[in-house]
């Protein structure tokens, strides 16, 4: 099996990729994927640490993450249909009801 | 054990690719295919760690719900507009 | 360059352009990616316990930890989740019912504003106001 420090930078590295495109981005669809990017950094450092102390919870949890990343998905998905619909854009800046 | 280090370097070069590519690349339809192949390289990172049954779940999960919800969301909003890329 | 289309687009004034926005957030990134990396390659992992197949299997072993069905099997590597895979499903329900309340619409086609009119009527796309 390979170091786990490798497969730790790896997720670390993932994470902040997809931090970086939460930050810079404007448009819904673009957090929405980055989000996914960072819930994989997240479920690499289970599957890892799972392999490497023979632990199988960390695959069940991972299996928990993928399930929770699914709904965020359906949520996020009508959210941003929603705002299409409402606003004509997928910006995130546009719409500005609720800012105070 | 040299050759696993091997396997792990090209699929961390392609998962690190393909996730700097969803983020960088203007065209939101080529993001999220970009997207999909970075998480089907993160399955076979699974694969690499026994973990056979979670890489299944990424694949029917991610690739295959995720994945086509995100592209379905791509094609519903897409928009003339010139300030949102229509590649 | 300019000439290639797919970069004549990236080159001019764009709002939505990354390069502009994108170095203090870049830059913060890279931080955490430092302080990440400087954390885990300094960190004593302990000693490493290869996975064990056991008498079932790896799979076996999940569909057993989820269902809190004969944890001997796998004991002391795991443990029940029953309780939380029905929360998860109770959740993965709710998303359901959101994901279909926020994209429905009315008997007569109109649409069904997630947040109530006061906060989309008499806007349009663009014109946000402050």
């Amino acid at each position: 099996m390979v170091a786990p420090e490798y497969y730790l930078l790896l997720a670390a590295a993932v994470f902040c990729i997809g931090l970086f495109g939460v930050l810079t981005r404007r448009e819904a669809l673009y957090f929405l994927m980055s989000v996914e990017l960072m819930l994989n950094a997240a479920n690499i450092n289970f599957v890892a640490f799972s392999a490497y102390y023979g632990d199988l919870t960390g695959q069940v949890f991972s299996l928990f993450v993928i399930a929770l990343a699914a709904a965020e998905v359906a949520i996020g998905i009508g959210i941003i249909l929603v705002l299409y619909r409402n606003f004509g854009v997928t910006d995130v800046t546009v719409p500005r009801g609720m800012r105070w | 054990m040299v050759l696993d280090t091997i396997a792990f370097a090209l699929f961390a070069l392609v998962t690190l690719a393909c996730s700097l590519g969803v983020v960088l690349v203007r065209d939101v339809f080529h993001a999220s295919l970009l997207l999909g192949a970075a998480l089907l390289s993160v399955a076979v990172h699974y694969v690499m760690l026994q973990a056979e049954f979670v890489a299944a779940m990424q694949v029917l999960v991610y690739v295959g719900g995720v994945l086509i919800l995100i592209t379905f969301a791509v094609m519903l909003t897409r928009t003339d507009d010139p300030e949102v890329s229509s590649v | 360059m300019s000439d290639d289309p797919d970069t004549r687009e990236r080159d001019g004034p764009d709002e939505y352009d990354v390069s502009d926005r994108g170095l203090v957030p870049g830059l913060a990134s890279l931080l955490l990616f430092g302080v990440l990396a400087v954390t885990i390659l300094g960190a004593d992992f302990g000693d490493p316990a290869g996975l064990e197949a056991g008498e079932y299997g790896i799979t076996h072993g999940i569909g057993f930890a989820l269902f809190n069905v004969d944890l001997g099997a796998f004991a002391g590597s795991t443990e029940g989740f029953l309780a939380a895979f029905f929360i998860v499903a109770i959740t993965l329900d709710v998303a359901i019912d959101g994901a279909l309340y926020l994209a429905k619409r009315e008997s007569d086609g109109s649409i069904v504003s997630a947040v109530g009119g006061t906060f989309t009527r008499g806007r349009k796309a663009g014109e946000g106001g402050d």
